[in-house]
């Protein structure tokens, strides 16, 4: 791509950008011209309007907490940076590569991507998905299928089956056990961003 | 789907639950980077 000096010369700190998040110069200029094409009113800024002119996010059932996800707590723009920032929890993993223990947790790590995925239930950030935010997951992703009394029956069961210290609601830590047999670096990593 | 179902039976509540939501995020993920992978081909289906 010739253009990739053009586009990348257009972004502001994009070397320390990429060796934060792992991104090549070809991701970038990627997420850029995205960034670019959803920046309708060209702010520099995108604002959750813009998330949600995305039509099959809009009908995604958890579309909101996604979008929620890429601003941080009492913003309502998110600029190029942080938009990348947020993307990058979906890199894939680089195997066997051995890390450094004094350097920070990758963005792309098993564990935080976990965290990221847990922090979209726990809406009111207090560490654990409480019973009435696991039936607000379950009702936007069975909505019509089950009723209400059902569940609330399978919430129930699912606390229980995940609630080690039986304060009915599940932290990170449990979280992290009741999901230990599954590939989360497959689940949660966009193929074209490796 | 049915295909996953049976070959993912012995799943716990919270792997089921858990694993549609990240398939969800993923999906919404890859809406937002534009990008029409897998799970867009799987929804065709």
């Amino acid at each position: 791509m010739g253009s990739t000096n053009s586009t990348l010369s257009k972004i502001p700190n994009v070397e320390e950008l990429m060796r934060e998040t792992g991104f090549s110069p070809a991701h970038i200029v990627r997420l850029y011209d995205r960034f670019e094409s959803l920046d309708k009113e060209k702010t520099g800024h995108l604002r959750p309007e813009d998330f949600g002119a995305i039509n099959r996010l809009a009908m995604n059932p958890i579309g909101d907490r996604i979008i929620g996800a890429f601003f941080s707590s009492g913003q309502d723009t998110v600029d190029f940076h942080s938009f990348v920032r947020i993307l990058a929890h979906f890199r894939p993993a680089e195997n066997n590569r051995p890390r450094d223990p004094s350097l920070p947790e990758p963005v792309n790590s098993r564990i935080s991507k976990l965290k990221f995925a847990f922090q979209l239930y726990d809406l009111d950030k207090d560490g654990k998905i409480s019973r009435a935010e696991l039936l607000q997951v379950l009702r936007s992703m069975m909505e019509m299928q089950v009723t209400e009394e059902q569940l609330e029956s399978i919430a129930d069961r699912t606390i229980q089956e995940a609630d080690l210290d039986r304060d009915d609601a599940i932290s990170f830590e449990e979280f992290r056990k009741s999901l230990e047999k599954v590939n989360i670096d497959h689940k949660m990593s966009i193929r074209f961003l490796r | 789907l049915a295909v996953k179902r049976k070959k993912e039976s012995k799943r716990s509540i919270n792997e089921e639950i858990h694993t549609e939501f990240l398939d969800h995020l993923l999906r919404g993920v890859e809406d937002v980077c534009g990008h029409y992978g897998h799970y867009h081909w799987k929804d065709k289906l």
